[in-house]
């Protein structure tokens, strides 16, 4: 189902994946993080030792374990993650922390999920829709929490989303893909500075990008 | 009809029933008036008499040794074999027929068998109750191993969890309702089948005293060394297995 999928990700850049639904966007995606074995192809996650992250379209949350053992238990044993309190204070889950996953709305669960990757201080980190379903005030705002994050923490990320808006409002690259086999089939880089992405600033980029990709965006 | 139960007839349903019970059994003893149908008031004061001044707690201490060596073993043995077979499809297809064999030996076969080749020791009546018990665990906790969540599974292979973590933090609490369910039903057949070892082939244990009063054709006693391993067991029940399940289960109890 994928065929000649080819890309680069600058360090410390957010690049979006995009593309129709059932493409091969999380395959993908799965295939970099090694999840899936049955690939002919090559990843190079660059020298040393490497650390991964990943949201999933689920949270993916232990519901056995409190929000504050969901996120320790990501890291290495004997390790302490770095102001894990300022990262709970960012993400707003400071007076949540011994709650159950079972007793959070989803947009809550995909916060732990958010400070869960963060916290183990990855070099990379793979989101795969973290926002969808979820209603369009709070997706905003963790869309915000994650671009600070990001910027705080400089890793390199890699989301798949299939809402263009969101692609072109947070990443600094676009990778689209589509066909069959799919392929990637243009990288775009996404004009004007992150902070100057207002709505009505983005939109003409919008418009042309569904004008040249029409099979490609749906906006 | 259905109507909602307060919550203290709730508390008194219960005990209404026990009671019923008695009053039954009473009554049956006074109408048979016979030797072989006891009241359970004679029940009651064998079960005093042999506890203050007989040998109740010796026997009781047997059987239940009993109960929980096999126990123990039937559990860790069962449960790594249905792990194993529930992970793994050739594991589940090399020893699917073994355990179809092993579930539907009757219990007798299996406890007269390890006498022989055995001898009539304390490892061989072991050795049978946890062999009667082990296809049993084997077939729960090969159902829990197939339910495990694979996306909880990649999570954990995305995070690098170590083995530790994977088995402690990710699969046990998954397994433990079907470890329970195993247990639960383990503790109650495993005691069934440790009397019919001692009666059998020990020299002690409630087993050894029911084969001793059968003998004597004396039914009191017989009721009393069964009833007061009942009332072990749920000791057992309402003072270990219920407090340990409640603090396992927290996190179930608060809805959203």
């Amino acid at each position: 189902m994928l065929r000649d999928v080819t890309f680069n990700l600058a360090a410390g850049s957010f690049t979006c994946l995009i593309g129709p639904s059932g493409i091969g966007k999380t395959t993908t995606l799965r295939i970099l993080m090694g999840l899936e074995r049955d690939f002919e192809g090559w990843v190079n996650i660059g020298n040393g030792e490497k650390r991964i992250a990943a949201v999933f379209q689920e949270p993916r949350l232990l519901p056995w374990q409190t929000v504050e053992q969901n996120i320790t238990l990501a890291l290495p044993k004997g390790e302490q993650a770095d102001d894990l309190t300022g990262l709970l204070t960012t993400l707003g889950l400071e007076t949540i922390t011994q709650r159950y996953p079972g007793e959070l709305s989803l947009g809550m669960e995909r916060r732990v999920a958010l400070a869960r990757a963060f916290a183990v201080k990855p070099s990379i980190l793979f989101l795969d829709e973290p926002f969808v379903s979820l209603d369009e005030h709070t997706a905003s705002r963790l869309r915000n929490q994650l671009l600070q994050l990001c910027e705080a923490h400089k890793v390199t990320v890699l989301m798949v989303t299939h809402n263009v808006r969101e692609a072109a409002q947070m990443a600094d690259r676009l990778l689209l893909m589509n066909g069959q086999p799919a392929r990637v089939i243009a990288e775009v880089d996404v004009p004007l500075p992150r902070s100057q992405r207002t709505a009505s600033a983005i939109t003409p980029f919008i418009e042309e990008m569904s004008r040249r990709y029409p099979e490609t965006i749906q906006s | 009809m259905r109507t909602k139960l307060s919550s203290q007839s709730r508390v008194y349903l219960p005990v209404l029933s026990t009671l019923g019970f008695l009053l039954i059994w009473a009554l049956a003893a006074f109408l048979a008036d016979s030797r072989t149908v006891p009241s359970p008031l004679a029940v009651a004061s064998f079960i005093v008499s042999e506890a203050s001044s007989g040998p109740l707690f010796h026997h009781l201490g047997a059987t239940l040794a009993r109960v929980l060596a096999a126990f123990i073993i039937a559990m860790l043995i069962g449960s790594a074999i249905g792990i194993a077979m529930g992970r793994s499809r050739s594991a589940n297809q090399l020893l699917d027929p073994w355990l179809v064999l092993t579930i539907n030996m009757p219990a007798l076969v299996m406890i007269v068998l390890c006498y022989i080749w055995i001898g009539l020791t304390e490892t061989a009546a072991i050795t049978a109750v946890a062999l009667n018990k082990i296809p049993n665990v084997v077939v729960t906790l090969r159902e829990g191993a197939r339910s495990l969540d694979p996306k909880l599974m990649e999570m954990a292979q995305v995070f690098r969890f170590s083995r530790f973590r994977v088995a402690w933090n990710v699969v046990l609490p998954q397994l433990q309702p079907y470890l329970a369910a195993a247990g639960r039903s383990g503790l109650a057949l495993i005691w069934k089948i440790v009397l019919v070892v001692e009666f059998l082939g020990r020299s002690n244990g409630v087993g050894f005293q029911i084969h001793l009063y059968f003998q004597l054709f004396n039914v009191t006693a017989i009721l009393g060394y069964a009833f007061a391993f009942v009332i072990v067991m749920l000791v057992i029940e309402y003072a270990m297995v219920q407090p340990l399940e409640n603090r396992l289960n927290i996190w179930r109890k608060r809805p959203a």
